[in-house]
């Protein structure tokens, strides 16, 4: 016969799949609407250094496309790894990590031009100065939301009926008690939060090695582009910790809402009540971060910065002509 | 702002570099406190080693040009008010470079002298 947790534990984790899966959906079909529809704002490419800033172009494109193809296969292996939903947990993160990885190795590989003359800026390039404001702070707030929830289902939570440390949640009443799950404690939140240390660090250290590269042309006229090429770069960083944070948010929140919900139900304490709210919050954060960021990733990898202009400058030189 | 480094120039790159930021400097065009950028910035950018840039500071810095500390970096120096004499003597070896690199061009004084002049009457 199954027990009240058992009963809970089972109806959560299929509701919760199934939650996720359509917000999941949701999410990636707004990112590929939002990703495609919005024309992107391009820089001209300067005269005489179009080739090599094509070439900068090409190889950083390439590099990120390998980058999402790497990220997606990392992200399927992880998500068969563990049957109790830590690797589905972890798939979005073991995405970001290898994005972010190719990044940097793109980053550090970029094909500079040289020339008998070099003239530089003398301001000091900082990481901020190409950073995408409104993203930024969507995914900050974003990883804070996040690990304050792991913190939250950390201190809550309690061994499952097995004997799992960290799997469900059990709540004391006057008449006795209960216990429901999933519930993402020591179980999951320590993976996580793991996870998530090491994902800030390599986008941290993705953001300085774009920021502190050497320029593309070493000339003022392609000093737009190569700010350009920053600036998308640095976007690409921002969004791919956005898809690793918001993916694993989403399925925390609707977990804890969930299993907080049954638990209210079963008579738990009230400030379970405040934890479904928050958590159900928490989902609609974790969709919007997650549809802006993979539109981002996604337009960082098709979609070009630096337009040539030079068929334009044939035209129009051959129109003054005439 | 920006400098630049000409390879086909026969002065050294390090001297390239600390001649055009101290120009600046003196012009006021970099005001006390600004920050320089990183020797590794500044030599990426310039495709020279970074020992040239690093030497090119340590010039500025004996000089009493910039400053700089290990958590802020190189920035431009609080410029000490000249006294006249100071002025004076400053203003001596900018005139006696001066003629003297146009002498090591092969110029002649009465041409050092209408340069002068020309130089003068811009103003």
């Amino acid at each position: 016969m199954l027990t009240l947790s058992q009963v809970i534990d089972t109806r959560g984790s299929e509701m919760a799949t199934g939650v996720l899966g359509l917000i999941g959906m949701v999410a990636v079909l707004v990112a590929l609407v939002v990703g495609f529809a919005v024309p992107r704002q391009t820089v001209a490419a300067p005269e005489g250094a179009g080739p090599a800033v094509d070439a900068a172009e090409r190889h950083v494109r390439r590099l990120r496309l390998v980058g999402l193809v790497l990220g997606g296969v990392v992200a399927v292996w992880l998500w068969g790894v563990d049957a109790l939903g830590r690797g589905s947990m972890l798939a979005a993160v073991g995405f970001g990590l290898a994005f972010l990885v190719v990044m940097c190795v793109g980053e550090l590989t970029n094909p500079v031009s040289r020339s008998a003359r070099s003239d530089a800026d003398l301001r000091r390039r900082r990481v901020g100065d190409y950073l995408p404001r409104r993203l930024s702070v969507l995914v900050a707030v974003t990883v804070v939301v996040l690990a304050a929830l792991l913190i939250v289902g950390l201190v809550a939570g309690t061994a499952d009926d097995l004997g799992r440390p960290g799997r469900a949640l059990a709540w004391t009443t006057p008449t006795g008690g209960g216990s429901a799950g999933p519930w993402p404690g020591s179980f999951y939140a320590w993976p996580m939060l793991g996870a998530l240390l090491v994902e800030l660090a390599l986008a941290g250290a993705a953001l300085r090695i774009i920021a502190h590269r050497a320029q593309v042309v070493p000339s003022q006229a392609a000093s737009e582009v190569d700010s350009a090429l920053r600036s998308a770069a640095a976007r690409g960083v921002v969004a791919a910790t956005g898809v690793a944070t918001a993916f694993p948010l989403g399925g925390l929140g609707v977990v804890m809402a969930i299993t907080a919900s049954n638990a209210v139900r079963g008579g738990a304490p009230g400030w379970l009540a405040v934890v479904v709210w928050v958590a159900s919050a928490a989902v609609l954060l974790a969709v919007v971060t997650f549809s802006q960021s993979a539109a981002s990733l996604l337009r960082s990898a098709a979609g070009r910065v630096v337009r040539d202009d030079t068929d334009e400058r044939a035209e129009d030189l051959g129109a003054g002509a005439a | 702002m920006r400098v630049s480094v000409d390879a086909d120039d026969p002065t050294p790159p390090y001297e390239q570099i600390r001649g055009q930021v101290a120009r600046l400097i003196e012009a006021g065009r970099l005001a006390p406190g600004d920050r320089l950028p990183t020797v590794r910035q500044l030599a990426g950018d310039l495709r020279v080693a970074p020992g040239t840039v690093a030497r090119a500071y340590k010039e500025l810095e004996m000089a009493g040009l910039v400053e700089t500390r290990r958590a802020a970096g190189t920035r431009v120096a609080q410029r000490p008010v000249l006294t006249s004499s100071q002025r004076a003597r400053r203003l001596a070896k900018v005139m006696s470079d001066a003629v003297e690199t146009a002498r090591s061009l092969g110029c002649a004084e009465e041409e050092i002298a209408k340069a002068w002049a020309t130089a003068l009457g811009r103003r």
